[in-house]
């Protein structure tokens, strides 16, 4: 292996007539009177010189008679082949590498302080080290079975040197982005960011707007001992209007108006009345009967109004009634005041509003655990900006207190993670009622030891102040052009790896970070755990049809061999026992089964007669 | 813009052609008198069998060399010169090369030139372009010496005639080891640049030297042989077979030892058979020695600019000429 042609200080050609190049492997150069150079893998090429491109018109591809003959001299036209590959130098040099220096597969010590920049007890083991397979020999005791990996359906055994991110580097370079298509292996490469974060615990408040982010299921049943992982009691899922929810009498204007405007967009004039009909310490019902009265009053005469306000009674009637006359002038029409009227009652429906607000969160956090927050994307997206808020500004509060030196209530530094960020942080003119909570954490959580670790199939739909901060990029296959193109302003992948990202296997990709210093091409380690729901929707139907089916055969069963004038009575048994068939689908179902072979069709005689194969 | 002069010119050198092959001897002829001095023969496409049992198990060797020059005039060039002998069965060693660098500003070359220049009656730049050429030939008659004995091949193909060999001290070991071995040595001469047919086929066209490449242009047919020998032999003893290996009308020529002139028949069915059909003539594994041993013009800058310093190279070796930016 030698470096040919004309090189610079960045990338050179090496060839090799022997062994072909593996993308992505770590090869040394050494020239005859210069310093030692590594560098990387990143484009591979054969060729034989001998055998040109077809449309070239070469006699030797054409003229089997002379191969035959080449052949029988003792050569095949394949040894000379030549492997040629591309390396992008990872030293910094100031000089060209000499043409002409041997290429060698280097000693793992050679190469760890570029693949290991540190311990595993001090990062995440995401995976492996695509190219790093050859360096199996050299790896230490400690830096081995971290990351199996899951292969045909099986867990197999690490391959090559663990990808570590070194988390607490986010200090210095925050929050992370996971990018790639549907099926490219990004839920998954999240699903064991957490379960990382979950063995350093890391507190975490995840927001899951698929219900797929759970970690009780092992991937397999028969996950090897020393993988399997139990993450019971380090996390905990919170499904909004459930467990968690906002508490009506901490709201603010701003964030009530939020909530209305999520279940259907507010006019400015509704803005106008809610923030104007909200008091303080209002709770979720004085607030609606608030809104009761004022409505009342705009549509009906006053006097009467009046007289019936105060036959119902109870305190402070005056004072209340004085507010309804002020309000009357300020908001004008019942319209809008219906029109909240109807948003409320609906998030009151969808359990929003919850006593407990979120004070499970809270505890997960002070517990330094993972808190799965469950939602529609639509009410998540609200929802996060309110707990965001209230989280991140009790996390700056005890920072500033504490850096101006007064006693505060500890909070401690936590982690937001989200699936289809674009939706909460997105680009553009469309302002979501998340955005500016998360472009806040994103400018300045690094002060407060908050970061994000944001996933999205579309980068380019995401906030690109948010994107320029995300220090760390994991981007798995992406197809479509619009982001590719984000991508490559926005990461460090050269023309090769943009290249490669659409063809990306399914949990391959790369990473682009200064915590790691290059991009580095890597293969997500096997999960621990799964997702409920990873059965496909298709197999659930042919369970749900097997299951009828069997109760239909089992019924069968006891009018075999079935005269075609029963077929009434069949369907009048099924009907007892839950199911409701006609006449013409019970024929269709007995025509299926004739199909299939698991029953024979009889006309011989005046009537059809359904038999099991084999009776008479 | 096209210079009509230049154009005119030309076409009157075409008419001259035109007019010259009229006042040649007809094929027919041709093929008539060579017949009486020469033995016509159909070569073979031949079976792996039968090439295994002339190759008994051996391999083909062929020895190719080239060279190239970087720089200006005369004395501010580089020379390069590589030999390459290449076995056609793998093993552990298949291949022997040689090079060397030589520079008319060297002291020792420089003589050199000198005495080759004053002993040829020569200018010292054409006598240094010969003295390289004379270098690759001896460069790679060394190397087929080398590779006779280390690969024992059963026939050791060089390129070019043996005229442009047979000057070196070498050259005698090299015919009695390859007799010896059993190894059939053969020089292929893929420009016949001899005129010696029209004397001796006593077809002799007044005032015009006919070369030997238009007399056989067209003359044979794909796969035919004429074999001049012993008395007939038109360089020194050597057996000399003129053959049309391809479709091509345009014959090459093959040298062979006079001491291995029952072998020729044989070996011509090999290179017949190594000798793709549509292609230039040439036995395909000659052209594979050559492809790997040629110093393209990419190859040798890519040499220089990382031998010399860039400092040396723009003093010595950029000619004002290559500054040409109109």
């Amino acid at each position: 292996m030698q470096v040919v042609g004309r090189t610079n200080e960045r990338e050179v050609w090496v060839a090799s007539g022997t062994r072909p190049f593996r993308l992505n492997e770590l090869l040394v150069l050494e020239g005859y009177d210069q310093e030692k150079a590594i560098g990387e893998v990143v484009e591979t090429y054969s060729l034989n010189p001998l055998v040109p491109l077809v449309d070239e018109g070469s006699p030797y591809l054409v003229d089997q008679s002379v191969v035959a003959t080449l052949q029988a001299i003792g050569y095949e036209l394949d040894r000379d082949t030549v492997y040629i590959g591309k390396i992008r130098l990872i030293s910094e040099m100031f000089y060209p590498v000499k043409t002409g220096s041997q290429v060698r597969v280097p000693e793992f010590d050679e190469v760890s302080y570029l693949l290991l920049p540190s311990s595993p007890q001090r990062s995440l083991a995401l995976g492996v080290i695509l190219g790093t397979e050859n360096l199996d020999g050299g790896l230490p005791e400690e830096l081995k079975g971290l990351a199996p990996l899951l292969h045909e359906g099986r867990v197999i055994e690490q391959q090559g040197v663990p990808f570590l991110l070194d988390f607490r580097s986010m200090q210095d370079y925050p929050h992370v982005g996971v990018f790639g298509g549907s099926g490219s292996g990004k839920s998954f490469g999240v699903r064991v960011l957490i379960e990382e974060f979950m063995k350093k615990r890391v507190p975490v408040v995840a927001f899951d707007p698929h219900y797929e982010m759970s970690f009780s299921e092992p991937l397999l049943p028969d996950l090897p001992p020393n993988f399997a992982e139990s993450f019971a009691s380090c996390c905990q899922t919170l499904t909004v209007g459930q467990d968690i929810g906002v508490r009506f009498d901490l709201l603010t204007e701003g964030d009530l108006c939020n909530l209305l405007s999520a279940v259907s967009p507010l006019s400015e004039a509704m803005e106008a009345a809610a923030r104007a009909v909200l008091m303080k310490n209002d709770t979720l019902d004085t607030f609606a009967e608030r809104l009761d009265h004022l409505i009342g009053l705009l549509e009906s005469n006053e006097h009467e109004y009046r007289q019936e306000f105060f036959r119902q009674g109870g305190s402070d009637r005056e004072r209340e009634w004085k507010r309804l006359k002020v309000l009357q002038s300020q908001v004008g029409q019942p319209a809008s005041l219906r029109a909240i009227r109807w948003r409320l009652y609906a998030l009151r429906r969808e359990g929003v509003f919850h006593d407990s607000g979120i004070t499970r969160i809270e505890e997960g956090i002070r517990n330094r655990q993972v808190s799965v927050v469950r939602g529609s994307i639509r009410m998540l997206r609200v929802y996060a900006s309110y707990v965001l808020r209230h989280l991140y500004g009790k996390r700056r509060e005890y920072r500033d207190a504490v850096q101006k030196g007064r006693a505060a209530e500890s909070f401690p530094p936590f982690l937001v993670i989200t699936d289809e960020a674009h939706n909460f942080a997105p680009k553009g003119d469309y302002v979501s009622p998340s955005l500016r909570e998360f472009r806040e954490i994103a400018q300045e959580g690094r002060k407060y030891g908050v970061f994000l670790v944001l996933a999205t199939q579309r980068p380019a739909l995401l906030d690109d102040t948010i994107n320029a901060q995300l220090n760390t990029k994991i981007i798995f296959r992406t197809v479509r052009s619009t982001d590719l193109s984000v991508i490559s302003e926005e990461t460090d992948l050269g023309r090769e790896e943009i290249r490669r990202l659409p063809y990306l296997t399914s949990g391959f990709g790369f990473v682009s970070s200064p915590i790691v210093g290059r991009t580095v091409a890597v293969r997500i380690r096997a999960a621990k755990t799964r997702s409920p729901h990873q059965a496909n929707p298709f197999d659930e139907l042919e369970e749900i049809s097997d299951a009828r089916t069997s109760l239909i055969r089992e019924v069968l069963k006891r009018y075999m061999p079935l005269n075609e004038t029963y077929i009434n009575d069949v369907l009048r048994d099924l009907e007892a026992r839950g199911m409701r068939l006609n006449r013409a689908e019970m024929e269709g179902l007995l025509d299926q089964l004739v199909q299939k072979g698991e029953l024979v069709r009889d006309d011989s005689s005046f009537v059809t007669v359904y038999r099991e194969p084999g009776s008479q | 813009m096209l210079n009509h002069e230049l154009f005119a010119a030309t076409r009157r050198l075409n008419e001259y052609f035109l007019h010259r092959e009229s006042l040649f001897p007809t094929p027919a002829a041709r093929r008539r008198n060579l017949r009486k001095i020469a033995a016509f023969s159909r070569l073979q496409r031949l079976s792996s069998g039968q090439i295994s049992m002339i190759s008994q198990g051996r391999p083909l060797v062929a020895v190719d060399g080239s060279r190239a020059e970087y720089g200006g005039i005369y004395p501010y060039k580089v020379g390069v010169v590589q030999a390459l002998a290449k076995s056609s069965q793998s093993g552990e060693i298949d291949r022997l090369r040689e090079s060397g660098v030589y520079c008319p500003l060297e002291p020792d070359l420089a003589r050199e030139v000198t005495l080759y220049a004053e002993q040829h009656r020569l200018e010292d730049d054409e006598a240094y372009r010969r003295l390289l050429g004379e270098k690759m030939a001896h460069m790679e008659i060394r190397l087929a010496l080398q590779a006779l004995r280390v690969f024992k091949p059963f026939m050791l193909m060089l390129d070019g005639g043996f005229l442009l060999f047979d000057r070196f001290p070498e050259w005698g070991r090299l015919v009695d080891e390859s007799c010896a071995a059993g190894s059939i040595l053969v020089g292929v001469i893929e420009e016949v640049a001899t005129s010696e047919l029209t004397p001796r086929t006593g077809l002799e066209v007044p005032g015009i030297r006919v070369y030997d490449r238009e007399f056989l242009y067209g003359l044979l047919d794909e796969g035919e042989a004429v074999v001049l020998s012993g008395d007939n032999a038109i360089k020194r003893n050597y057996s000399t077979v003129f053959a049309r290996l391809a479709s091509r009308p345009q014959a090459v020529a093959c040298d062979f030892l006079a001491q291995q002139t029952e072998l020729v028949g044989q070996a011509m069915n090999i290179i017949y058979s190594l000798t793709p059909s549509q292609g230039r003539g040439i036995p395909s594994w000659l052209d594979f020695v050559d492809r790997e041993v040629r110093l393209t013009r990419q190859a040798m800058e890519t040499v220089i600019k990382n031998g010399l310093d860039p400092a040396v190279t723009e003093r010595f070796f950029t000619g004002n000429r290559q500054r040409r930016g109109l």
